[in-house]
C-alpha cells in the first residue's frame, strides 16, 4: 500500500464535453512528456557504460537528472551498510543534514528498504504519526511531499532512491515508473562497480600470487639443479627474497655452535664481520636463539632492546630489519636476514614469503649435507665391502678346513697380498725361539730357501726379527734407509724394500708373523696396516682352532659317553612323566636302562613293604629267579645279604665277587640268581632307605665309578617316582573328596536357586526330589503332606517311583501312628531305618517292600510349631545313611518348607491383585456411565433453565428469575463435579491420554485471564499476569493445562476476598514455572498435602461456602505430573497462598520417547 | 423461506428444549426417535440441516450418519451430533462417521442456535 498516490492521470481526465482538441492536446503533452523521460534514461546509461568505475559520480548524476526530470527540489540515493543507510549521491537545493541513518520505519526511506516498496508521503507536515524521523526532518528543511524507491538487487533493498518536493504535490504514476527505472538503473551502476572492484582485487591477488610461485619455482629450480653446491642456491634466494619482499639488501647467516657465520650476501649495505657471537642482542642473533622471526621497524630506535644491532644500524645506516630463523626440526641452523635503509616495516604476507625462502634454504641445506653424507658412505661402504668380502674369504677357508692349518694361513697370505698391494706376503710361525717359513705368497723359490736356512731369531736386524722381539706392528718405508735393518743378504734375495710386519699374538704370546713387502719404495697406508692386522688376528684364530681341533675331538668322545647316560636319564624321565599315575613302568624302566648302561647282566629293585624288602621290578631274570626272589623277603638287619647290607649301611654296597667276599653269606641266592658280582644303592628318603636298586653280573667284573655314580642317579630318580606316585595318590583321594562336596554344594546351590527363582511349587519339590535321589545315592523320593486335622500323611509329589505305584501310592490314607513319619514329626528330627523288613508291617511299609525298596530315611518338613510333612528317601540297599546325606536332606527340608509357603504366599498375593484389578475397573467402567447417564436429564434442567431465563417462555418476575439463576448455578455446580469425577475416573483407569502439540505458554496464560477476568472484576480483585518476553515455544496438552490454570486461577478468585491475584509465567533452565499469587486466608502447614488429594478442601464448610467439587486439585496434579511436571504449594495462614505449576517446556517429547 | 430442521432424539424432554428454541426461532422442525426413522425422514422431507443424537434405539447416530452420507442425494445436508458421550475419542467419532460438527450434552440452547445459525444463518 503506498499511502497518498494518486492517479495524476485519472484525475486530470476533463470531462467528457472537452472535446478532441483538449484531447489532442493532452496527447501531445503526454508524447512530449514520454519523449523527454526516454532520453533522461539513454542519458543515465550512456553515463553507467562510460564511466564503469566512478560509482560515485555516476550516482550523482542519476540524482540531478532525476530531480530535474520529476521535478523533485532534490533526489538522493542511499546505500544500506549493516544497519544503516548512508547517502551516495545527493543533487538538489533541500539540505541533507545526516550521513547515514538507521534503518526504521520512522521515515519513508527506512520504511522502503524494509517492505522493499515504495513509499510515498503527500504531506509530511501531516505525516508525524506515521513517520515520526520523516517529520522531524520535514520540520528542519521544510519539505512536504517524498517519495523513497528502494534498490532491489536480487530480492534484497541494497538502499533507496529518495526524492522530495518542498510544496504539497505527489508524484505522478509515470514519474514514480521514471524513478523506478532510474532505481534499476542505480542498483545496476552499484553493481558493475561491485564487480569491477572484485575484479581488480582478484587480478592484483592473482599477480601476486604469480610473482610468488615464481620466485619460489626459481629458487627450487636452483635447489635442484644444484644438489652438491650450496652456494648458488643461497645467492639465489636472497636475490629472490630481496626482489620480492622490497628489500636493498639481505644475508644469510649459518650457526656454528657459538657463532653466526656469514654464508652469502647480497646488497648495498656492508657486513663488516664473518662471524659474531650468538645472542639475543641483535636481531639476527635472537631469531636464531628464539627461534622465530625477529622484524625491528627502526633499528636506530631499538638501542635497549637490541645494543649490537643498534650499533650497526649506527654505521652502516640501516633502519627496519627482518631475519627469520632456519629451522632444521626444532632448532635454528642459521638465519635469513633482510633489511632496508629506510624506516618501512615489512607487510605480514613479506614475512610469510621470507619463512618459505627460509625453509627452501633448510631443504637446500639438507640437500647438500645428505648428498655429501651419501658420497661419504658410499666410498666407505665399498672399502669395507672389500675388506668384509676378504675377511669372509678367509673365513671360509677356515670353516672348510678345520683340521687343515695350511690353507688357511695360504690363503691369508695371498688375499693380504693382493689386497694391500704387496708384491709378496709370508707367515713364519715362531716355534723355539725361532720364526719359520709356515706359509707364503709368490715368494720364488731362493728366497723360499733361503728362509729355510735363515729361521729369524727375535732380534733387530730384520722387521721379522724386530716384530717378534717387540710383538708389535713394525712398518718400515725403506729397509735400505733404515740404520737398524743388517740383513742385506736377505734383502738381496727377497728385494724388499717396503716392509710391513704385523705379530701374531694370542693371549700375550707369539705364535707368529705375517710379512708383507713392496719391492719399490711405497709405505702401507692406514687401512691397509689395520687390514693385514685383521688378517694377523684370523691367523691366530686359525692357529688355536687348529689346535683346539684335537682336544675337541677327544672331549667329543667323552661328550658322546655322557650323552649316552643322558639320553638314558631322560628315557626314564620321560617314562616318569608320561605314568605319572602308574609307579610299576617307571621303575621297569629304571632298572632295564640301568642294567643296559652299567653293562650289568640283570637287575632288581625291592621296595620296603610292611617291614621287608620286597621285589618290585626285575630285569634279565628267568621267571623261575624272579619267583625265588618274590618268596624271599629280605629283613632290613639281613648283614649277609646285599640288599641288606645296603639298607643297614645306607650307602651303596660294591661286592665284586660273592664267592670270595667274606661278608657276603647268602650262598642260597648266589645259587638260586647265579651271579658273582654284585651292586647296590639305596633308595633313600628323608636319610631312610626304602628301597635299593640292585645289579648283578654273572662274571666277576667291578662296576666303574662312572657306572655306580650313574645308577645313584638311577636310585635318586626311582626315590622321586615313587614320592609323586604316593603324592599322587593322596591327591588324587582329596580331590575325590573334594569333587564329591563340589558336586553337593552344587546340587543344593542349584536347588536353592530353584526354590528362589521359581514359584511353582511342584517343579521346586520335584527338583528337591531328583537332588535328593542323585546326592543321597538312593532310588526314590517323594513328599508327604501331614493334614493336621486328620492326623494323616498322603502322598503328594514323588520322583524315581513307577508311575502305576505312585497312583497306588497315592490312594493310601497313611494314619501317622502307621508310619514312622508320624514319629519323625513328633521327635522332630530325621529317622533312618536300615532294613524296612524289620519294621512292623503297615500298607505304605508293604508297598514300598514290594517295590524293592531296603531302607528309608525320613525328614520331618517343620515350621515353628507347625509340620507340613516329611521329606523321604528310599534305597535298594539295606544300610544307615551316611551323615553327610542326612545333613542334605534335612537342608532339602528345610528348603521344601520354604518353598511350600513362598508358594501359599504368592498366591494369596495373586488373588487379592485379581480382586484388586476386577474393583477398579468396576469403580471406573461404573463412574463412566454414571456420569453420562447423569448428563442427559443436565441437559434438560439447564436447558430449559436456560430458555426460560432468556425469556424464552415468556417474561418473568424478578423473583422467579432470582430464582432461575440459583438453579442454573447449582445447576452448573451439579455438572462441574460430574465432569471432574470423569476425569479423575479417566485417570484412573488409564483411559486418559494427553495430547501433545506445540503451545505458547503466554497464549495459554492469556486464555486463563481472558476467562477469569470477569470472576475477578465481580470480587472487586485485582488480577494481573507477567509473562516473560521471549518465552520458547512448549511442548505439551494445551487443553490440560489451561484446565490447570484455569483451576487454579479460579481458586484463587474465589478463595480470596480482597487484595489480588496475580500469575507469573518465566522459563526456568528446562522448565516452564507458573506460579498463582493470591492474597487469600492461606492454608496451614498439615493441610497443604491434604489439598491434593481428592475431594478435600481446607474444611468442609468452606466448601458449602465456596463451590467447587473438591477435585479441582487433585485432577490438576495429575494432569500436571503427567506432564512430567510438579505442582506445589507455598503458603501460610493469613499470608495468602502462591501454587507453583513446573512442567518440562518440551514436555511431549519426553513422555513420548519414554 | 423457512428453514427445516430435522432432530433425531430418543429422549422427550430434550426434543421438548430444541422444538421450544427453534420454535422460538423461526425454523421449522420435524422430529424422529430413533436412528431409522431419522433415516426414513432425510429421505423423504431433504431437511436443510439435521441434529443427531448418538446414543439412538435401532440404529444409533453413527450409523445413520454414514448413511446418510453415503446417498449422493442428503450427502450435502449439515449433520451435527448432539452427544451426552463424554469420554476422548467421542468427537473424533463422529467427524470419522461424517458428521460436520459436534456439541457435547448439556448444551447451552444459546450456543447450540448460534452453531445452527452458522449453518443456515445468510
Amino acid at each position: 500500500v503506498v499511502p497518498g498516490v494518486h492517479d495524476s492521470f485519472a484525475l486530470g481526465a476533463g470531462p467528457e464535453t472537452t472535446g478532441l482538441a483538449s484531447d489532442l492536446q493532452a496527447r501531445d503533452a503526454e508524447l512530449a512528456e514520454a519523449l523527454e523521460y526516454q532520453k533522461a534514461v539513454s542519458n543515465v546509461l550512456a553515463i553507467i557504460s562510460s564511466a564503469p568505475a566512478a560509482l560515485e559520480s555516476v550516482l550523482h548524476d542519476i540524482t540531478a537528472i532525476a530531480a530535474e526530470l520529476c521535478e523533485g527540489f532534490d533526489a538522493t540515493i542511499l546505500l544500506r551498510e549493516g544497519g544503516n543507510l548512508r547517502v551516495g549521491a545527493h543533487s538538489g537545493s533541500i539540505p541533507l543534514d545526516f550521513i547515514a541513518k538507521p534503518i526504521t520505519p520512522t521515515w519513508i526511506t527506512g520504511r522502503a528498504v524494509l517492505e522493499r516498496a515504495p513509499v510515498h508521503v503527500e504531506d509530511f507536515s501531516v505525516a508525524a504519526d506515521e513517520f515520526p524521523e520523516g517529520y522531524e526532518l520535514h520540520r528542519r528543511h521544510g519539505h512536504r511531499t517524498g517519495l523513497a524507491i528502494p534498490l532491489l538487487h536480487d530480492g534484497e533493498a541494497i538502499g533507496a532512491f529518495m526524492i522530495r518536493r518542498l510544496e504539497v504535490r505527489p508524484f505522478t504514476p509515470r514519474q514514480i515508473a521514471v524513478l523506478q527505472t532510474f532505481a534499476d538503473q542505480a542498483v545496476i551502476a552499484i553493481n558493475n562497480a561491485t564487480l569491477l572492484r572484485e575484479i581488480r582485487q582478484r587480478t592484483e591477488q592473482a599477480e601476486e600470487a604469480l610473482a610468488f610461485q615464481t620466485a619460489t619455482s626459481r629458487v627450487l629450480n636452483v635447489i635442484s639443479r644444484s644438489p652438491s653446491n650450496l652456494q648458488p642456491v643461497l645467492e639465489t634466494i636472497l636475490e629472490t627474497a630481496c626482489d620480492l619482499c622490497g628489500a636493498y639488501d639481505g644475508i644469510v647467516l649459518f650457526r656454528d655452535k657459538d657463532f653466526l657465520t656469514v654464508r652469502a650476501h647480497r646488497g648495498p649495505i656492508p657486513v663488516d664481520f664473518d662471524r659474531w657471537p650468538l645472542s639475543r642482542q641483535w636481531v639476527a642473533g635472537r631469531s636464531v636463539v628464539d627461534g622465530v622471526p625477529v622484524h625491528v621497524a627502526d633499528l636506530t630506535a631499538a638501542g635497549d632492546e637490541f645494543p649490537q644491532g643498534h650499533k650497526m644500524s649506527l654505521r652502516f645506516g640501516h633502519r627496519t630489519i627482518l631475519a627469520v630463523p632456519l629451522l632444521r626440526g626444532k632448532s635454528a641452523i642459521g638465519t635469513l636476514v633482510v633489511r632496508r635503509m629506510e624506516v618501512r616495516p615489512f607487510s605480514d604476507k613479506q614475512v610469510a614469503l621470507l619463512q618459505t625462502f627460509a625453509d627452501q634454504a633448510v631443504i637446500a641445506i639438507e640437500n647438500v649435507r645428505l648428498f655429501d653424507q651419501v658420497q661419504d658412505r658410499t666410498a666407505r661402504l665399498q672399502e669395507a665391502l672389500e675388506y668384509q668380502t676378504a675377511t669372509s674369504d678367509v673365513l671360509n677357508v677356515i670353516s672348510r678346513s678345520p683340521s687343515d692349518l695350511q690353507p688357511v694361513l695360504d690363503a691369508i697370505v695371498k688375499t693380504a697380498a693382493r689386497l694391500c698391494s704387496a708384491e709378496y706376503a709370508f707367515i713364519a710361525r715362531y716355534e723355539g725361539g725361532e720364526c719359520r717359513l709356515a706359509a707364503a705368497n709368490n715368494l720364488e723359490l731362493a728366497h723360499i730357501q733361503y728362509l729355510a736356512r735363515h729361521p729369524v731369531s727375535p732380534n733387530r736386524d730384520s722387521v721379522t726379527g724386530r716384530v717378534a722381539l717387540e710383538k708389535r706392528t713394525i712398518h718400515v718405508p725403506d729397509v735400505l734407509a733404515d740404520p737398524e735393518f743388517k740383513r742385506l743378504d736377505w734383502q738381496e734375495v727377497g728385494k724388499q724394500r717396503t716392509v710391513l710386519g704385523v705379530p701374531l699374538l694370542r693371549e700375550g704370546g707369539l705364535l707368529g708373523v705375517i710379512i708383507l713387502a713392496r719391492t719399490d719404495v711405497q709405505p702401507f697406508s692406514d687401512s691397509q696396516i689395520e687390514l693385514v692386522t685383521t688378517f694377523a688376528d684370523q691367523a691366530v684364530i686359525a692357529i688355536a682352532n687348529f689346535e683346539l681341533f684335537d682336544q675337541v675331538q677327544a672331549r667329543t668322545r667323552e661328550l658322546q659317553e655322557s650323552l649316552d647316560y643322558q639320553t638314558a636319564t631322560s628315557d626314564v624321565l620321560k617314562a616318569l612323566s608320561r605314568s605319572a599315575f602308574d609307579l610299576q613302568p617307571v621303575l621297569d624302566t629304571l632298572v632295564s636302562t640301568a642294567v643296559t648302561l652299567c653293562r650289568a647282566d640283570k637287575g632288581f629293585l625291592s621296595t620296603l613293604f610292611e617291614g621287608r624288602y620286597r621285589v618290585q621290578a626285575a630285569f634279565g631274570f628267568s621267571q623261575e629267579g624272579i619267583d625265588w626272589m618274590r618268596q624271599n623277603d629280605i629283613a632290613p638287619d639281613q648283614a649277609g645279604t646285599l640288599v641288606g647290607r645296603v639298607a643297614i649301611e645306607k650307602q651303596a654296597v660294591h661286592v665284586v665277587d660273592v664267592t670270595t667276599d667274606p661278608r657276603y653269606t647268602w650262598s642260597e641266592a648266589v645259587a638260586a640268581v647265579d651271579f658273582r658280582t654284585g651292586l647296590g644303592i639305596p633308595l633313600l628318603r628323608d636319610g631312610l632307605p626304602i628301597g635299593v636298586l640292585s645289579l648283578v653280573r654273572t662274571r666277576p667284573e667291578a662296576f666303574t665309578g662312572k657306572q655306580i655314580e650313574l645308577v645313584t642317579t638311577f636310585a635318586d630318580q626311582a626315590v622321586i617316582a615313587i614320592e609323586n606316585a604316593r603324592l599322587l595318590g593322596e591327591l588324587r583321594a582329596q580331590s575325590e573328596v573334594l569333587a564329591a562336596s563340589v558336586d553337593e554344594l552344587r546340587m543344593l546351590g542349584e536347588t536353592g536357586q530353584a526354590v528362589s527363582s521359581t514359584l511353582d511349587l511342584k517343579a521346586v519339590i520335584d527338583t528337591i526330589a531328583q537332588r535328593s535321589i542323585e546326592l543321597g545315592q538312593g532310588h526314590g523320593c517323594a513328599l508327604f503332606r501331614y493334614d493336621r486335622a486328620l492326623r494323616e500323611f498322603s502322598l503328594w509329589r514323588s520322583v524315581g517311583l513307577p508311575e502305576a505305584d505312585v497312583a497306588e501310592l497315592k490312594a493310601l490314607r497313611i494314619r501317622e501312628t502307621e508310619t514312622a513319619m508320624g514319629r519323625a514329626i513328633s521327635e522332630r528330627q530325621p529317622i533312618s531305618i536300615h532294613d524296612l523288613r524289620e519294621a512292623p508291617s503297615f500298607p505304605l511299609r508293604d508297598a514300598t517292600l514290594r517295590l524293592g525298596l531296603r531302607s528309608v530315611l525320613i525328614v520331618p518338613l517343620l515350621r515353628a510349631d507347625r509340620a507340613f510333612g516329611a521329606l523321604v528317601l528310599w534305597r535298594r540297599a539295606t544300610g544307615p545313611f551316611a551323615s553327610r546325606t542326612v545333613d542334605v536332606m534335612q537342608t532339602f527340608a528345610n528348603q521344601s518348607v520354604l518353598a511350600i509357603q513362598n508358594a501359599r504366599l504368592f498366591r494369596q498375593i495373586e488373588e487379592k491383585s485379581r480382586e484388586l484389578e476386577v474393583a477398579s475397573r468396576h469403580k471406573s467402567h461404573f463412574l463412566a456411565n454414571m456420569s453420562h447417564e447423569l448428563r442427559t436429564p443436565m441437559n434438560a434442567v439447564l436447558g430449559f433453565t436456560e430458555m426460560m431465563a432468556d425469556g424464552l417462555y415468556g417474561p418473568l418476575p424478578e423473583k422467579a428469575l432470582k430464582a432461575l439463576e440459583r438453579v442454573q448455578a447449582n445447576g452448573k455446580h451439579l455438572l462441574d463435579l460430574i465432569n471432574d469425577v470423569l476425569d479423575l475416573s479417566k485417570i484412573e483407569a488409564g483411559q486418559l491420554s494427553l495430547v501433545f502439540e506445540d503451545y505458547a505458554l503466554g497464549q495459554v496464560v492469556q486464555t486463563v485471564m481472558t476467562g477469569t477476568e470477569s470472576l475477578a472484576r465481580a470480587k472487586g480483585l485485582s488480577l494481573t499476569a507477567q509473562i516473560e518476553d521471549r518465552l520458547p515455544i512448549g511442548r505439551g496438552d494445551e487443553r490440560r493445562l489451561t484446565q490447570v490454570l484455569l483451576n487454579l486461577v479460579g481458586n484463587a478468585i474465589k478463595f480470596t476476598s480482597e487484595g489480588s491475584v496475580e500469575v507469573t509465567a518465566r522459563g526456568h533452565g528446562e522448565r516452564f514455572e507458573i506460579a498463582v499469587r493470591d492474597t487469600g486466608p492461606g492454608i496451614a502447614a498439615e493441610d497443604q498435602d491434604r489439598i491434593f488429594e481428592e475431594f478435600q478442601q481446607v474444611d468442609s464448610s468452606s466448601t458449602r461456602q465456596k463451590g467447587g467439587s473438591g477435585l479441582g486439585l487433585a485432577i490438576s496434579k495429575r494432569f500436571i505430573e503427567m506432564h512430567g511436571g510438579t505442582l506445589t504449594v507455598q503458603s501460610a495462614l493469613g499470608r495468602g497462598s502462591t501454587f507453583v505449576v513446573s512442567v518440562p517446556i518440551r514436555a511431549g517429547e519426553l513422555v513420548e520417547a519414554a | 423461506m423457512t428453514k427445516r430442521i430435522l432432530l433425531v432424539e430418543d429422549t422427550e424432554d430434550n426434543r421438548q428444549i430444541v422444538r421450544d428454541l427453534l420454535d422460538s426461532a423461526g425454523f421449522e422442525l420435524i422430529e424422529a426417535h430413533d436412528g431409522a426413522a431419522g433415516l426414513a425422514m432425510a429421505e423423504e422431507h431433504k431437511p436443510d440441516l439435521i441434529l443427531m443424537d448418538i446414543q439412538l434405539p435401532v440404529l444409533d447416530g453413527y450409523e445413520t450418519t454414514r448413511r446418510i452420507k453415503a446417498d449422493p442425494a442428503l450427502k450435502h445436508i449439515p449433520i451435527i451430533a448432539v452427544t451426552s458421550y463424554a469420554l476422548s475419542g467421542d468427537q473424533a467419532k463422529t467427524r470419522a462417521a461424517g458428521c460436520d460438527d459436534y456439541i457435547a450434552k448439556p448444551f447451552s440452547p444459546r450456543q447450540l442456535l448460534a452453531k445452527i445459525n452458522a449453518y443456515l444463518g445468510d
